[in-house]
């Protein structure tokens, strides 16, 4: 069982009809929900960083979180933001720090912002094997929506997996243990997007 | 590129000129048919929204929400806070907001900080009026005397994340969009802008990006009547170089 944890973000249905189809999903929200049956968390959806934080502060995912090193977990668009140290976003707020980076504002000088619409990636060197990734292909296109990216260190840099480009290079998916993140929306990037989503669902499978 | 259906008493409709209405089939199957098809996103407008008939809008947009694999936009007639919420939970990506936002301003702001920017469509219904445009609502049955450029910059600074701007004199023309608006609008704005209103071929739809300066096209009739691909209108943008996803 897949389960989504609802941190009051906008639109967790697209990500919830889209993992319903792979496999049994559950919507959460609070640690208290979590199972043995439960494969892995998800952390999808729309919405400002500080706000998702202090919820999951609040509902006590923030800590649970930070122990859970075993189950994999899958961060999408502020979801995956939140995987990271730090965000400017509203005034700034830390996240979970379970992977090391800040997120940061879009300089207005790459153009229109958010971020928005569909983009292409890279796939970065030695990344092609992973499992996460398989059947993309660099320059395919994902279905962005973001004002804030995030900055690896020297650190993360390896957990890079796409690269995206807008105004200068970004990155759009990590993966780092049992941890993994994408900046864009799989589950509204068409059947590339639901592909990714399967591979994370089968590699769960395989745990 | 974005096909546009409007919903009237859960079927998709098309008109001319926001008149003559003609059945043009059920919302889902188009909308899968355009998921399958290529298109990028798309929109939906319920053009005879009335109270009554929201529940049916709601229960709509979630059967929508579970066959499609790209973002959508709901709108028309949406009123209030509660309509935006009611909205977004049942699976729209964002909803666009056309006479309530003119009636009071304030409700782009409170949906942008609730849902984000990009949640927000300001939907602007424009006619040229003298040497101008002026934003008419309701359908496009009332001008409001706005000039339509002003009325953009603010809901720009209101928290609107992306402007759906229809010509009225072109809508269902067939005869091209309408460049020069486009490209005033363009020009002032930090979001992106939709074309709507006037396409009748793939060269006009190419001509919405490459010289209207939008930063995406939309189009109802010429997709709904098999008239045009979405298919053909990406291999046109292709030939003439501009970027679109294949």
């Amino acid at each position: 069982m897949i389960a989504l944890i609802d941190f009051g973000a906008g639109n967790l249905k697209s990500a919830e009809h889209a993992f319903s189809q792979l496999g049994s999903t559950r919507v959460i929200e609070r640690p208290g929900e979590i199972t043995g049956d439960t494969k892995a968390l998800v952390l999808p959806g729309d919405g400002s960083f500080r706000s998702a934080y202090e919820r999951l502060v609040e509902t006590g995912f923030s800590d649970y979180l930070k122990n859970e090193n075993l189950r994999p977990l899958l961060g999408i668009c502020v979801g995956y933001q939140l995987l990271f140290d730090f965000s400017e976003e509203d005034g700034g707020s830390p996240g979970l720090s379970l992977i090391a980076g800040n997120v940061k504002k879009f300089p207005r000088s790459v153009g229109k912002i958010p971020h928005m619409g569909w983009n292409q990636v890279a796939i970065k060197e030695n990344k092609k094997s992973s499992p996460l990734i398989q059947g993309v292909q660099d320059d395919d296109f994902f279905y962005f929506v973001h004002s804030f990216y995030s900055e690896l260190t020297p650190s993360s840099q390896s957990a890079e997996l796409l690269s995206c480009d807008y105004g200068f290079p970004f990155c759009a998916a990590v993966e780092m243990k049992n941890i993994s993140g994408f900046q864009f929306h799989p589950e509204k990037s068409h059947d590339l997007g639901r592909k990714l989503l399967k591979n994370f669902v089968e590699e769960v499978k395989a745990c | 590129v974005i096909p546009c259906l409007d919903i009237k008493e859960g079927r998709v409709v098309k008109g001319v000129q926001f008149e003559n209405i003609t059945d043009a089939g059920d919302p889902v199957e188009n909308a899968v048919f355009y998921d399958r098809a290529g298109a990028d996103e798309l929109v939906f407008l319920d053009i005879t929204a009335t109270h009554e008939e929201r529940g049916i809008l709601i229960k709509l947009v979630e059967r929508i929400a579970e066959n499609l694999t790209i973002p959508f936009t709901v709108g028309g007639g949406l009123r209030t806070l509660e309509d935006i919420i009611a909205i977004t939970r049942a699976g729209a990506d964002k909803v666009s907001l056309n006479s309530a936002a003119v009636k009071r301003p304030e409700l782009i702001t409170e949906g942008a900080k609730l849902f984000g920017s990009q949640c927000i469509v300001l939907a602007v219904d424009a006619k040229r009026v003298g040497s101008s445009w002026h934003v008419f609502v309701r359908g496009g049955r009332e001008d409001t005397g706005l000039d339509v450029l002003t009325w953009i910059e603010r809901g720009e600074k209101m928290g609107a994340g992306e402007i759906l701007l229809t010509s009225m004199d072109r809508d269902g023309m067939k005869n091209g969009f309408d460049l020069e608006l486009l490209q005033e609008v363009s020009k002032r704005v930090n979001i992106p802008v939709i074309a709507s209103g006037g396409a009748g071929t793939a060269e006009h739809m190419a001509d919405g990006i490459a010289l209207g300066k939008a930063d995406a096209v939309l189009a109802a009739s010429i997709f709904h009547f098999r008239e045009l691909s979405v298919a053909q209108v990406k291999q046109t943008m292709k030939d003439r170089g501009i970027w679109v996803r294949q």
